[in-house]
């Protein structure tokens, strides 16, 4: 389970999250607002890269992450299936590429990162995170330029992928994550 | 493609080499200005003699394992320096220091402590150095903190953080380190030779054509230097290549 309780966090004098309480339990959940509300500065408290001003932040100490960032934040110059199996010890070749030719073209898992689709590279990061061994996956808008083929195919893999753990999204687009359970930022 | 940027190359150095055997018939003093005739001809001259290759072999094994060891250390101090930010407002100041000192000084402390016969290893170590420190460093500070982010909320082994995100942050700063510091090296190990006459070495030939006035030796021994940088140079970049790869 994750809390937090009463956080705020200002950039530059900026509030961007005032007093904010929320708690993840088992399940699903749709972070929702609009944009930049403090969706993004919610998922780093939450991962610890942040620091919150006031309020406290509670989860477990050995609570293990995979994160798909709003950015890809991809190996450009290596492989679809090395961007996988750097990060995943416990991953073999075999599931790694059976995992992208999931959601990728048949020729991805030996092209490099760089030479992928904006859409692909998406999808990769998205990939990625669903293969690491973890107890939280949270996913940072992992839609973002994606068809709605390609959108409905992401969710359908994040899904049977899951195994039951901790799943914190966040989307402007709820189309396909109606049973999630919705935490609001406003 | 390829091809015809070695043409063009070989025409512009044929092109210098005829310019330079135009002045060299216009001052007509061989001392004052050897033609590429007569370097050529020294050139074969020290050629057949053992002792040439022998003072060659000594000079370049001598820089090399000069820039070797200077290299080490650049690339352990730099990551030390990253790792620990003490360590960097420690080294910092000193190696800014080193850059500025001439070089002549530290030739003269080489062989007052060492001698004639490491003062090329010293010496080149010390030009080597600061050059890796700080390109290094460099690259390293440089490193995406994004990918560090992902590296540490994924925690990926070290052995991955150094191939995936640090090495791609430093290559190109190792390549343009290893192209300035071998160069410089060879100028400053050379140098110190000269200074320091070490028996069977490039700066011993340099300085011997120097007193006997010979010019044409003396390019000769010039040539040589310059093509065994450039060989060492070529060798090395060829092996980081494959390492980076």
């Amino acid at each position: 389970m994750i809390e937090l309780k009463n956080v705020s966090k200002s950039f530059d004098d900026k509030k961007v999250l005032d007093s904010f309480s929320a708690v993840f339990e088992d399940g699903m959940y749709l972070l929702k607002g609009p944009s930049g509300i403090g969706k993004t500065t919610c998922i780093r408290l939450i991962l610890g890269l942040l620091e919150p001003d006031e309020g406290t932040v509670e989860r477990p100490s050995d609570m293990r992450f995979s994160v798909c960032f709003q950015e890809n934040r991809l190996f450009e110059k290596e492989t679809a299936l090395t961007n996988i199996l750097a990060v995943n010890e416990g991953v073999t070749v075999t599931d790694a590429t059976s995992a992208i030719l999931e959601l990728l073209p048949s020729d991805s898992p030996n092209k490099k990162a760089g030479e992928l689709s904006g859409g692909m590279k998406r999808r990769l990061a998205v990939i990625r995170a669903m293969l690491h061994d973890s107890d939280c996956v949270i996913l940072d808008e992992p839609f973002t330029g994606l068809d709605d083929e390609a959108r409905a195919k992401t969710i359908s893999f994040i899904r049977a992928r899951l195994n039951g753990r901790l799943l914190i999204v966040t989307s402007h687009d709820e189309r396909g994550l109606e049973d999630l359970s919705v935490v609001n930022i406003d | 493609m390829k091809t015809k940027k070695y043409i063009r190359t070989t025409l512009i150095v044929l092109i210098w080499i005829v310019i330079w055997q135009v002045a060299s018939l216009v001052v007509n003093n061989n001392i004052l200005l050897s033609g590429p005739v007569e370097t050529f001809k020294a050139l074969i001259s020290l050629g057949s003699e053992p002792s040439f290759y022998l003072s060659v072999g000594m000079t370049a094994a001598k820089i090399l394992l000069g820039f070797i060891i200077g290299m080490s250390l650049g690339v352990i101090l730099a990551v030390l320096s990253y790792k620990i930010r003490i360590i960097r407002d420690f080294f910092s100041p000193f190696v800014s220091v080193i850059k500025s000192i001439p070089i002549v000084s530290f030739i003269i402390i080489a062989l007052i402590w060492a001698g004639s016969s490491f003062v090329t290893i010293i010496v080149s170590a010390i030009i080597s150095f600061p050059i890796f420190y700080k390109n290094i460093l460099e690259g390293l500070l440089v490193t995406d903190p994004k990918m560090l982010e992902l590296a540490s909320v994924y925690q990926m082994k070290p052995s991955k953080r150094f191939q995936y995100i640090y090495l791609p942050s430093v290559s190109s700063h190792i390549k343009s380190a290893i192209s300035l510091a071998i160069g410089m090296a060879f100028r400053g190990g050379i140098t110190a030779e000269v200074v320091g006459q070490p028996l069977r070495s490039i700066g011993n030939g340099l300085y011997r054509s120097k007193i006997n006035l010979a010019t044409s030796d003396m390019l000769a021994w010039t040539f040589v230097a310059v093509l065994s940088a450039f060989i060492i140079e070529k060798l090395i970049s060829f092996i980081v290549k494959k390492v980076l790869k």
